[in-house]
């Protein structure tokens, strides 16, 4: 079946489209290693953080760009106990011009900051990464095509988890085989058939938990990705879709949703920045709670079961 | 209210603007000195008044200031001022992180005897000064989630002007329905 859909995808593609997505190909089980790593890994529970949007307030930069909150945050994570095994980033982490030399620059500030922390980060990709517009769409059959900002993107954040594309997937198994997990990393802002079809395969994928991570929320409409992925998302089993792009924390029940906007971007609410923290429960639950970085006070706090239903006390 | 002085800024005249950031003219790419945290910089490239804080000076040179809330931490939601000038023309960029952007969401900006009111359309209550506004986001639609809005200002300085007493205020209402205000006041001069 699966090799029926990829030559399926090889027949139809367009010419702008160079070839079908690896991952349709590849065995969709969690690497045999302990620990987080590219592709993912073995786990002995699912203790696991997510972190939101990191860029200035103006366009190109860089001088102000919040090094001292995603510092901050990326040390108050590597200090939580249980330490989490990975963090999941929701994109934006430049504000820059595509035909500007400030991308990568500010991804080095941005990856300082990240150093505090040890563990592997698996970054979504964000408008920002493309040309900044919500609307914008990069990569193959693109109509913004491969901008600096996006090939940085590739270059300093995706490659380093062992990936080519800016949409993937990361498994993670149980190292005892009592439960599975799926990462699902949506592309919106290069969104095209092909995302469209290896996402459908990704998700059908059977798994007990299953995340996806895509940059904008359920409302962003505007981005190419967001209403073809979120009817894709419908057809599957989903525990939770990770988001950011709003800056600022909110939980959304209605989509299995959380926004986690708040690492280091301007705050377009009255939340401070923070981040969030998803630990696996002995029953089989999971949960979720957002974080102050400063105080370390819990903002909200709720538990859901793998389906993505809410724990009700 | 205090006015417009035209008292000497001699205090200023060792940090004079002698570079304007790497993207601006030959003539001003040697290193910047950081000038004191209250003085106007002058701009060396001409500023378009388009909503847009594009022009290197407003990131790598302005005067910048964080608006705070009444615990004196950074107002949430997050409001940004930065000031230039050239020999006429004072410009301001105000930026205001906003989910919720309505036409009634404003600032209002204390420049000397000057206060002026600029709101999220864009418009600015003095009929002398050039207002423009960049917004990522809808406005008074409040269903979806909006980003921020910039403005841009230019207004006119009067002649021989060296320093004033400058504040701005930016309240907003986000979606918990919580009006939260953010200020900054200084005493400034011109570079």
């Amino acid at each position: 079946m699966r090799a029926a859909c990829v030559l399926t995808l090889a027949a139809c593609g367009s010419s702008s489209v160079a070839s079908p997505p690896i991952d349709a190909y590849v065995d969709l089980d969690a690497p045999a290693r302990p620990g987080a790593g590219p592709g993912g890994g073995l786990l002995d529970t699912l203790d696991f953080a997510v972190i939101g949007d990191c860029r200035p307030a103006n366009l190109d930069d860089t001088p102000n760009y919040p090094t001292a909150v995603a510092t901050q945050i990326f040390a108050d994570v590597q200090a939580e106990v249980p330490q989490p095994a990975f963090a999941v980033t929701t994109g934006d982490y430049m504000f820059a011009s595509t035909g500007g030399t400030e991308a990568a620059p500010q991804l080095q500030l941005y990856l300082g900051a990240r150093a505090g922390y040890a563990n592997a980060v698996y970054p979504a990709m964000g408008n920002h990464e493309c040309t900044g517009y919500t609307d914008s769409n990069c990569g193959p059959g693109g109509a913004d095509g491969d901008t600096e900002n996006y090939q940085q993107y590739l270059s300093q954040l995706v490659a380093p988890v062992g990936e080519t594309r800016p949409y993937f997937i990361e498994h993670f198994a149980a190292s005892d085989g009592t439960w599975s997990a799926k990462f699902v990393f949506i592309a919106g802002n290069a969104w095209n058939q092909y995302q469209a079809a290896w996402l459908d395969l990704a998700l059908a994928e059977p798994s007990t938990y299953t995340f996806a991570v895509r940059h904008e929320p359920h409302y962003s409409e505007t981005a190419p990705g967001v209403d073809p992925s979120t009817q894709i998302l419908a057809r599957h089993p989903l525990t939770m879709l990770l988001t950011g792009h709003t800056h600022s924390y909110d939980h959304v029940q209605a989509y299995k949703e959380i926004i986690v906007g708040n690492g280091g971007a301007p705050l377009n609410s009255g939340y401070d920045y923070g981040y969030v923290i998803i630990a696996l429960q002995p029953d089989g639950t999971l949960q979720v709670t957002s974080y102050d970085y400063m105080t370390h006070a819990t903002v909200d706090q709720f538990a859901i079961n793998p389906d993505g239903s809410l724990v009700t006390p | 209210m205090a006015a417009w002085s035209r008292r000497s800024l001699a205090v200023l005249a060792p940090v004079a603007c002698v570079a304007c950031g790497k993207h601006e003219s030959a003539r001003e790419q040697a290193p910047a000195p950081k000038l004191a945290p209250d003085v106007v910089p002058r701009t060396g490239v001409a500023i378009a008044v388009d909503g847009e804080l594009k022009e290197p000076p407003w990131n790598h040179r302005s005067l910048r200031a964080v608006l705070t809330g009444d615990d004196g931490r950074e107002a949430h939601p997050y409001s940004e001022l930065r000031m230039l000038h050239d020999d006429a023309t004072l410009y301001v960029g105000l930026y205001a992180a906003d989910e919720d952007i309505r036409t009634t969401d404003a600032w209002t900006l204390t420049l000397g005897p000057r206060v002026i009111h600029v709101d999220a359309a864009g418009r600015a209550d003095a009929p002398d000064v050039r207002a423009a506004v960049d917004r990522d986001g809808t406005l008074d639609q409040p269903g979806d989630y909006d980003e921020e809005w910039v403005i841009e200002l230019a207004i006119p300085l009067p002649a021989g002007a060296t320093s004033f007493d400058a504040a701005a205020e930016r309240c907003d209402t986000p979606k918990d329905g919580k009006t939260r205000c953010g200020r900054w006041h200084a005493r400034v001069g011109l570079e």
